[in-house]
């Protein structure tokens, strides 16, 4: 038996009018995805110094929240509505009296690589 | 590896040669040489960021972050931020014969009063380079 597959440009342009639509729900599932995982980095820095045994401000980590500005932009780190999020200034920057703690830098060190390579992802997958 | 502390008198170096010539000059400190009173003086923190391969004793690429925190009246603050960012910004680290990348800005704080001294001001303004 023979089979023969033939592709016009009809099925081409009917493939590529696709594109669009899957590429934007890919990049929106990839950065919500990485804005989670950096929040969940930066909440466990924080947590590193501020546990639950005794030391102060304890309900500053609980206070990081990752949420959806629009589909692709996202927003993480303290909520200064929530616990001691209104600390967030002088821990994450610093003070006079007390060194930058950078939970959330050094979230984006980690994370931005990963969020780079989840977004060519979404490319690569749309043409396989 | 770099050695850090090395990095940090390599730094306060640039910082106070710059901070040195202004008509009442003053200076950059590590954390804990920080004057307890007094004002217009910036305190130096550096630390290093994730990535970096240790093979033997080299770490490369070792990346590095550091803040710079005037302390004093809001407008010192603001020059001495200027100062900060004219001694460092597109500078190099040398240490041991070995050339950083240049220093890049990376993210400032806005400024807020101390919660422990009335009318002490600061604001952080930090920036990376890398070995």
């Amino acid at each position: 038996m023979r089979l023969i597959i033939t592709h016009g440009i009809g099925d081409l342009a009917r493939d590529l009018s696709k594109k669009p639509a899957m590429a934007r729900k890919g990049f929106e599932s990839a950065v919500k995805r990485n804005a989670q995982a950096g929040n969940a980095k930066a909440k466990a820095f924080a947590s590193e110094q501020h546990t639950m045994f005794g030391d102060e401000d304890v309900t500053y980590p609980p206070s990081f929240t990752a949420e959806a500005r629009t589909g692709l932009r996202w927003e993480y780190g303290p909520d200064q509505s929530i616990g001691d999020g209104s600390q967030a200034e002088g821990y994450e920057h610093g003070s006079i009296n007390s060194p930058p703690h950078n939970d959330l830098g050094r979230s984006l060190d980690l994370q931005a690589p990963l969020l780079a390579k989840d977004a060519g992802d979404v490319v690569d997958r749309l043409f396989w | 590896m770099t050695a850090t502390n090395a990095q940090v008198a390599a730094l306060l170096a640039m910082l106070n040669a710059d901070l040195a010539s202004l008509s009442t000059p003053r200076s950059a400190y590590e954390r804990d040489d920080a004057p307890t009173s007094g004002r217009d003086y910036v305190i130096l923190d550096i630390s290093r960021m994730a990535g970096g391969n240790l093979r033997g004793d080299v770490l490369s690429p070792s990346r590095w972050r550091l803040t710079v925190r005037p302390v004093g009246s809001v407008t010192n603050v603001r020059a001495l931020l200027d100062r900060c960012t004219n001694a460092l910004e597109h500078k190099r680290v040398t240490v041991a014969g070995q050339e950083s990348t240049g220093i890049s800005f990376e993210t400032e704080s806005a400024m807020s009063e101390s919660s422990s001294q009335v009318g002490l001001w600061s604001a952080g303004r930090s920036f990376t380079y890398a070995y």
